[in-house]
């Protein structure tokens, strides 16, 4: 029998005396540096979040035994997380789906079926779908985490093969508001410095951001600059919660949450008022704008409108524990400190006023000149390891094209046609369907085909019961290409086994412009195949069963080449020195023998090899560090913000007004519910789940309540507790903690388990810009259901 | 500056708990032997190794909170294994894992935590 805690605890103090004698000291293998006894290291990325981290996969006899950091990597330094250290165990687990699988109807069993029999009924039943409903009958649905070759190649067919947008993923549920807010204030997609300015920075302002367990390297190093720097450097942390990141802050904001934009406004106030504006930044490189039609308005209009959140209006509006004084002093130490970094993710992002809140950032930074400087940026991070690389820049998104061009302009669409050899008016000029839409359209029977890649939206959409109603239909055939079963490949009709990360080759690009290569090293089990010979195959398939050679002319330059290293780089090839050609995010240089050459990649722009070989652009839009500030120049000043998206080439400090969220608690539904990662799961939990250290660590997602609110609901640790919204519930163990702040429940989303799935509870309001769910909001209600039961953790392990 | 000899004392408790390992009886006592860590019930096992560990090793726990490694989530089982793997005292090769550049240039002759004290993991002791 076990022991229990307490006679653990008992035994091993019973022990302490003991154990002092007879003890051999003696360290074995100390000294081998390389003890992991891999006989071979292959460079790659890590898999999962969006940091970038360099890792090496070690092999012993051809299996991967281990992974360890680049040290010269500069995303990581060399350091690893938990996770990044271990996903090799993934490789070559037994879950993996090795074959791929068939059912006509979805009350069926699945029946192993080969390539071709699965290829083939892919291609007909996309093709019969256009034929009977159209092309936008049928969609696309992707992920950050598919290789940037995978996301073109996909979204090439789509577009100029099957002539529809319906083209996403799951990138916009993470930070298609970040892409807004760029877009409106800097006038260019993606941030304009990098993890670099880290260790330069002398004031982090941190928002909506666990990063600790988010993004732990980084973290790893925000912390190292601070503790290296007591003094010198400060730390703000502004979150409803208090969470591992807190423990190096020096001030924490804790708000209501919703209330940021506010808090944000009245930050702008203070630096105006306190005269902490840089006078010549803003004459020489911004406007103030405002509204739908992007008014320019003058500084005094925009100070009145800031009138509005005055310390003083704007702390009521917060609550918590923000006071007046609070809001000024992280104003003035944003303005004053020498160099400021914002960093932010989810906590703005998830939002109905996403792009506003990422847009009151960026003001922040205009006012103070906190741009463009070594230290200072305003650096949005990415939760996915290619959401920037493969989905942002390589046109994964309905509204999007390759290279930053928004499908809508003529001629950038048409320019994407005569790079592709396909005739002008092939791809449509309306969006497609962005992902609340697409998977509404499913529900609604407009939608008969989806192929969902990489990704689990039954799990990761909001009010997820909803939308997975719609995949359920018989009407609609659901294709799912994946490395493990997952709660979507249960709604499937046809699952395909892909090739996990270091099973084939590909280009990830982190969140600070940064493209890396991971290189082949292990083939993948059974039958499994990389996406972009699966998408090949069926792009000819689907020329033959429609009869239209454009469709073959989509996948025409790759024919013949081998899918570990020749037909992926065919892709890089034709996307970087094509399609990336004369825009914002030129990566000509960055070809795969010099990021074979990098330890850790390049940042574009990056237009020649030889630009590319020195790492690329680590601040964008500065003169001499950036080759298109040079060639953009329009002036003599020192930056120049060339982005397409300003044709005043100017920054925007925009007028945004304070707006809450979507459901905010009332007497029927009266907590606040946010959701968030921890740092040993990842998503759903689909590859974290399946490493016995990370499952064990956490192994069963928990509710956090605030000890006041734990106290009027009687419920104590471990106690279960109903969790209850408009549109689901859940039924969790209760961690009572100074977390959450009173009111405000918080829970992890990884969990897998039906009465776990905390996607069930949350709302599926969006932004009406960026189309990016408010995951992190919404109202419910708590009820302790009885004391602590046993939990098992929970995986989906059979399709 | 006066030397506190926690790390030394958590270490030999942690052997204490590799010597009696071998006590237990059954699959789960064969397993204990092998890592040599009191055998632990199933629902034990999930849980993170510092919820016992702050009561048994509470000055280890400590150290090792308040570390960067505390602070930055460096937890028990990346260094030390898990259960069914634990070793008490880690190969230096899993500092290897994040520090390969310091691998490289400190003495070869040397563990890492003769100069960097063990939980602690200061630059120089």
């Amino acid at each position: 029998m076990a022991l229990t805690r307490r006679q653990f605890i008992k035994r091993t103090a019973a022990l302490t005396a003991a154990s002092f004698c007879g003890v051999n000291l003696t360290i074995k293998n100390e000294n081998r540096a390389h003890a992991f006894d891999a006989d071979k290291w292959v460079r790659g990325s890590c898999r999962l979040c969006g940091v970038g981290c360099r890792v090496e996969l070690g092999l012993k006899n051809g299996k991967p035994v281990a992974l360890r950091g680049v040290k010269d990597s500069r995303t990581n330094l060399g350091y690893l997380c938990m996770k990044g250290m271990l996903f090799y165990k993934l490789i070559h687990h037994p879950d993996r789906l090795t074959r791929p699988l068939y059912r006509k109807r979805k009350d069926q069993p699945f029946k192993e079926i080969s390539w071709d029999e699965a290829l083939d009924i892919a291609a007909k039943v996309f093709a019969d779908s256009v034929r009977k409903y159209g092309n936008n009958s049928v969609a696309y649905y992707g992920s950050g985490q598919a290789l940037t070759e995978e996301t073109y190649i996909f979204q090439k067919v789509m577009r100029a093969g099957l002539q529809t947008n319906n083209v996403e993923g799951n990138p916009r549920l993470c930070m298609a508001s970040a892409v807004g807010g760029y877009l409106t204030s800097f006038g260019a997609d993606e941030p304009i410095g990098g993890y670099a300015d880290i260790e330069k920075c002398h004031c982090f302002f941190i928002i909506g951001s666990n990063t600790a367990e988010a993004h732990p390297v980084l973290f790893r190093r925000i912390m190292r600059r601070k503790l290296d720097n007591p003094d010198k450097v400060k730390v703000i942390n502004a979150d409803p919660r208090v969470s591992p990141t807190s423990r190096i802050a020096d001030i924490h904001i804790q708000f209501k949450p919703g209330t940021d934009l506010a808090l944000l406004n009245s930050m702008a106030y203070v630096i105006i008022e306190e005269g902490l504006v840089d006078k010549d930044f803003i004459k020489n490189y911004a406007t103030f704008r405002k509204g739908k039609k992007k008014v320019e308005v003058s500084f005094d209009e925009y100070k009145r409108h800031l009138d509005a959140y005055s310390p003083e209006k704007a702390a009521k509006i917060c609550g918590g524990n923000v006071t007046p004084e609070m809001i000024r002093e992280v104003a003035r130490l944003f303005a004053k400190s020498p160099a400021t970094m914002s960093l932010w993710t989810m906590g703005i992002n998830q939002r109905i006023r996403g792009v506003w809140a990422n847009n009151l950032i960026h003001n922040l930074h205009i006012l103070t000149g906190q741009l463009c400087k070594p230290g200072a940026d305003s650096l949005s991070l990415t939760g996915q390891p290619n959401a920037c690389g493969g989905v942002r820049e390589g046109g994964g998104l309905c509204h999007i094209l390759p290279a930053h061009r928004p499908v809508k302009i003529d001629k950038l669409r048409h320019q994407v046609e005569d790079l592709w050899g396909v005739p002008r008016g092939r791809i449509p000029p309306k969006p497609g369907y962005h992902t609340v839409a697409m998977f509404q359209a499913v529900n609604d029977g407009k939608i008969k085909a989806i192929w969902i890649n990489c990704t689990s939206p039954v799990q990761s959409l909001p009010n997820a019961d909803k939308y997975k109603k719609g995949l359920e239909r018989e009407d609609c055939f659901v294709v799912v290409s994946d490395i493990f079963p997952t709660r979507t490949t249960q709604v499937a009709n046809l699952v395909l086994p892909t090739a996990f990360h270091f099973e084939k080759t590909g280009v990830y690009g982190c969140t600070e412009r940064r493209s890396q290569l991971t290189l082949k090293a292990v083939d993948p089990p059974g039958d499994a195949k990389p996406e972009v010979w699966i998408v090949r195959e069926w792009a000819l398939r689907l020329a033959k069963e429609l009869n239209d050679p454009v469709i073959k002319k989509c996948v025409e330059p790759f024919m013949g080449k081998e899918e570990g290293f020749e037909l992926p780089k065919a892709i890089w090839d034709e996307y970087t020195q094509k399609l990336t050609k004369g825009r914002d995010n030129d990566l000509r240089g960055a070809t795969y023998e010099v990021l074979m050459k990098m330890p850790d990649g390049v940042q574009w722009p990056a237009p020649t090899e030889e630009f590319a070989l020195k790492g690329g652009t680590v601040k964008k839009f500065v003169r001499g560090l950036d080759p298109l500030a040079d060639e953009h120049a329009k002036d003599d000043l020192p930056f120049q913000f060339y982005g397409p998206a300003h044709k005043d080439k100017r920054l925007w400090v925009w007028i945004r007004p304070y707006k809450g969220p979507a459901e905010a608690p009332d007497s029927n539904y009266p907590y606040y519910l946010s959701t968030g990662r921890i740092i040993d799961h990842w998503h759903t939990a689909s590859m974290t789940g399946r490493i016995p250290e990370l499952m064990n660590a956490n192994p069963y997602a928990w509710v956090e309540v605030n000890p006041k609110d734990a106290n009027t609901l009687g419920i104590r640790p471990g106690d279960m507790v109903l969790i209850e919204s408009r549109r689901g519930r859940n039924i969790l163990p209760a961690k009572v903690v100074e977390g959450p702040m009173a009111g405000m429940v918080f829970v992890y989303w990884y969990d897998q388990h039906e009465d776990r799935m905390i996607n069930r509870v949350t709302k599926d309001a969006f932004d009406p810009g960026s189309k990016e769910p408010e995951f992190k909001i919404c109202a419910v209600r708590i009820k302790r259901l009885s004391g602590p039961k046993p939990i098992k953790p929970f995986l989906v392990n059979s399709v | 500056m006066q030397k506190r000899h926690y790390p030394l004392i958590g270490l030999l408790l942690l052997i204490g708990l590799v010597a009696c390992g071998g006590m237990q009886k059954g699959p789960q006592a064969s397993q204990a032997a092998k890592t040599g860590h009191p055998q632990l019930s199933a629902a034990d096992k999930l849980q993170p190794c510092y919820q016992c560990h702050k009561e048994v090793t509470p000055d280890i726990y400590q150290e090792w909170y308040e570390s960067r490694h505390g602070i930055g989530q460096v937890r028990c089982f990346q260094c030390h294994g898990g259960y069914e793997d634990l070793k008490v005292v880690p190969d230096r090769s899993k500092c290897g894992i994040c520090h390969m550049k310091a691998l490289e240039n400190c003495p070869k002759d040397k563990a890492c935590w003769s100069c960097h004290p063990a939980h602690k993991f200061k630059v120089k002791k």
